[in-house]
């Protein structure tokens, strides 16, 4: 093998390191100029807003990366989470409520995935009708009102920490993350996804089925979905059906600032993590400022874009040096 | 002011990619109504040169000369004004336009602030009738073949008044009837006193056409001559600095052993696709069986159905006398198919991962127990890289990164980690330089002594004739005839593949 002395690229460098590297960055700042960051309570607090969103944006990983996308999320999470919240409060008990949850994801990942792969029907157009579909159903269920008095456990999923310490909600993401993990980085069907995502008629020549893969993706992606409904109305306290609004766009924003590419084809479930916190880190340092909420949805906008094109320019320019 | 005897020249170029030198004090003197083929093996930096004299690289060093005149910096827009043009090697037509729309494509005629339609589709078609291109200017794009679109490249280049057209490998993707309708056009564009500067692998092309000859090698100009001055033996010496002795390294001893593959009366109807009817061939142990035809006959319609990604509508197909299905890929590899498809950057490879993802992306199920193996796949990459003899830094470069012949040795150790009984090759050396070419044609041979059954499909006649025991040879969709490698010769295949089809 040759050894040949590699010139220092940035584009290759940013590529390996630069969401890390602007998340410490971040981090330190945060913590010199922003006072009251550092405590406690408000790193847990961070992790515990982005638990929901994030547990999203771990399935949404698997969507792009297959050159796919969903941008329901926001409204299954309304659908599933009052749906479950009905049954805890019939049943007074959360196991069945956690069932339901997760089952109506893979519903909800199952119908994606069948219409979009049976009718070749674009992953956008679908899950904009579910957008739609979803909201309406959860109004349906609940009549509109909101479903207060659900069981101390599954209040419990959103808010208590195990010895005051470890918040069940990122418990479970972390979970949810390491497993994951191992799907994409140490299975076949991972490795499937990123050879979907790259070049869909390449891994059907190699003895891939891509539309049973596309259809799993959104399986997973659905059951995510169904965790995340539960964390959601947990931190709530109760079944809102008007909740959830816009938690696509976080969970999209968090893939895309980690790294992973629209196009498809490539991406990493560590670079959706970090994404996920140098958002929940910019938005906690904008409340902790008191600005305007207005304000930090422009300023949100505004890194959806530019980490787009950080990412666009670094790979140009990690291309060129080949 | 220089020579204006040649319409271009070009003098000492340096081009230099970060930790490459692809250009290393290149000459070219190009005279008007000559064809000027450049000759060299993948990554010599034929194209680097063409895309710095169109403008679309910079180069670090050097002089540009045309019609005389010094030539500063320029971009694709200003050479195209000046008067040269380039056919490139991938074509990009909006396939959704008529043949008009792209001729004009991004500098139609005006009336006012619209697009004088009347006038682009007359003066398209006055051109097209010129240059007895039998098309219509309102026809689609899409309804041409990759040959049609090349003469409508051509079409615009004239349109511009190009006195300077650039072909880069125009012969790769088209059939030999197309590739005589090309030719026809190149010579009549010479006789108006252009200038072509022509780019491509094949041997019996080049000296059909060619008038003078540059050749470079590793980035560095080496010579200039008429095409009198050589002949194949020469010229290939001369491009890669060695005499290859043999160019098709056919061992007519491997023993050829009982028939493992057997394919009987396969059709694909109407609704499927139609691309062939009435198929049925056998293949032993050891054979190297090839399909020759013109482009179109349906030869890799035919393998891309056996191989499951097309539909058959009736036959039936054997692998060792008993019957096999093969309804998607994955059926077919579990029978011990494989198939290395002509298109590899489509086809064969995930561009964008690493040599690691795709070598093991057919046999991941091999790699997993429980959880995929890595180190199992490394070692099996490495052991493949030394098999295969393929330059890589590391296996975890991406694969787009290569050149073409490391490319398709890649796409071939992809299926050799798992069990191969029947190896499909459709254009296995497409695009792939002669020293690389000659290293896969040694390699079908191992793969044979070891008992596979290989099948390759090719549209270069001294391939076929090099390298296969028997020659299948297809037209519009059917057999014509099966000849042995004794009867084999150029004119006893091209006749079958022109027979003319009763239908």
């Amino acid at each position: 093998m040759s050894n040949e002395k590699k010139k220092f690229n940035f584009g290759q460098f940013y590529g390996k390191f630069g969401i890390l590297i602007i998340l410490v960055a971040l981090f330190v700042i945060s913590a010199v100029a922003v006072p009251g960051f550092l405590s406690r309570y408000n790193l847990t607090s961070i992790l515990q807003a982005i638990a929901c969103t994030t547990t999203l944006a771990l399935g949404a990983t698997f969507v792009i990366i297959l050159g796919h996308i969903n941008i329901a999320y926001g409204s299954e999470l309304a659908f599933i989470g009052c749906a479950a919240c009905i049954v805890d409060v019939a049943t007074g008990s959360v196991l069945p409520a956690i069932a339901v949850g997760l089952i109506l994801g893979i519903v909800f990942g199952a119908l994606n995935g069948f219409i979009i792969t049976k009718f070749a029907i674009p992953a956008f157009i679908m899950t904009l009708a579910l957008t739609e579909a979803a909201r309406g159903g959860a109004i349906l269920i609940t009549n509109g009102k909101t479903i207060s008095g659900i069981s101390s456990g599954f209040a419990a999923l959103g808010q208590k920490s195990i010895g005051g310490v470890l918040p069940i909600s990122v418990l479970i993401l972390a979970i949810c993350f390491v497993v994951c993990y191992i799907i994409l980085n140490k299975t076949p069907f991972g490795r499937y996804i990123y050879a979907v995502g790259g070049n869909s008629k390449a891994a059907e020549a190699s003895g891939i089925n891509p539309k049973s893969i596309v259809f799993k993706a959104y399986l997973l992606d659905g059951v995510l979905t169904g965790v995340a409904s539960l964390l959601l109305m947990g931190r709530l306290n109760s079944g809102v059906p008007s909740a959830g609004l816009t938690y696509e766009m976080d969970a999209i924003t968090a893939v895309v600032v980690g790294g992973t590419s629209m196009a498809g084809g490539s991406g990493t479930l560590v670079g959706t993590i970090f994404g996920a916190i140098i958002v929940g880190i910019i938005n906690n340092i904008q409340t902790l400022l008191g600005v305007n909420s207005n304000i930090q949805r422009i300023v949100k906008g505004v890194i959806i874009v530019a980490a787009v094109i950080i990412d666009v320019v670094t790979k140009n320019s990690a291309k060129k040096s080949r | 002011m220089s020579n204006t005897e040649f319409v271009l020249e070009m003098k000492n170029v340096v081009k230099m990619f970060p930790g490459v030198k692809a250009l290393d004090g290149v000459n070219l003197q190009v005279r008007p109504g000559k064809v000027h083929v450049i000759c060299g093996e993948n990554g010599a930096g034929k194209s680097t040169l063409m895309k710095v004299i169109n403008g679309t690289y910079v180069a670090d060093e050097g002089e540009m000369y045309y019609k005389g005149e010094k030539i500063g910096a320029h971009t694709v827009t200003d050479t195209l004004n000046m008067g040269i043009a380039m056919i490139y090697q991938e074509l990009n037509p909006v396939l959704e336009m008529t043949i008009a729309e792209n001729v004009w494509l991004g500098r139609e005629p005006r009336k006012g602030a619209f697009v004088d339609y009347a006038k682009m589709y007359k003066d398209t078609q006055d051109l097209l009738d010129r240059l007895e291109i039998p098309y219509n200017a309102h026809q689609k794009m899409y309804e041409l073949s990759i040959a049609g679109h090349q003469l409508v490249e051509i079409t615009k280049a004239i349109s511009c008044n190009a006195s300077v057209i650039i072909m880069d490998e125009p012969s790769s993707a088209i059939g030999d009837e197309e590739i005589a309708v090309l030719f026809k056009q190149i010579f009549s564009l010479r006789e108006q006193g252009v200038a072509i500067l022509y780019i491509t692998h094949k041997m019996d092309e080049i000296f059909k056409i060619a008038d003078e000859i540059t050749i470079i090698r590793d980035g560095q100009w080496i010579e200039t001559g008429p095409a009198s001055d050589y002949n194949p033996d020469k010229l290939v010496a001369r491009m890669v600095g060695r005499e290859i002795t043999n160019v098709f390294p056919k061992d007519t001893t491997v023993p050829i052993g009982d028939v493992i593959f057997e394919v009987k009366d396969l059709t694909q109807a109407k609704e499927d696709g139609g691309r062939f009817r009435n198929i049925s061939f056998q293949l032993r142990a050891g054979e190297i069986l090839g399909f020759a035809g013109l482009v179109g006959a349906g030869r890799s319609e035919v393998m891309r159905a056996i191989f499951g990604l097309d539909p058959i509508s009736s036959g039936s197909i054997y692998l060792n006398g008993k019957e096999i299905r093969n309804k998607n890929t994955r059926d077919a590899i579990n029978n011990g198919i494989a198939m290395v498809n002509e298109d590899r950057r489509q086809y064969g490879l995930v561009l964008g991962r690493s040599i690691h993802h795709n070598v093991s992306l057919v046999n991941l199920n091999k790699y997993t127990k429980g959880l995929i193996d890595d180190k199992a796949i490394t070692s099996d990459v490495e052991e493949m890289r030394k098999l295969l003899q393929i330059k890589i830094a590391n296996e975890d470069v991406e694969a787009g990164t290569l050149s073409g012949g490391n490319q398709q040795k890649v796409v071939l150790a992809k299926w050799l980690v798992g069990d191969v009984q029947v190896m499909i090759l459709d254009e296995p050396t497409r695009g792939i330089d002669v020293g690389a070419k000659s290293e896969i044609h040694k390699l079908m041979t191992k793969f044979a002594r070891q008992g596979m059954g290989i099948i390759m499909i090719s549209s270069e006649l001294p391939e076929v004739l090099g390298m296969s025991d028997r020659v299948v040879v297809m037209q519009e969709g059917i057999i014509q005839g099966v000849l042995d490698r004794s009867e084999a010769t150029q004119e006893s295949i091209m006749k079958l593949a022109t027979k003319g089809v009763a239908k």
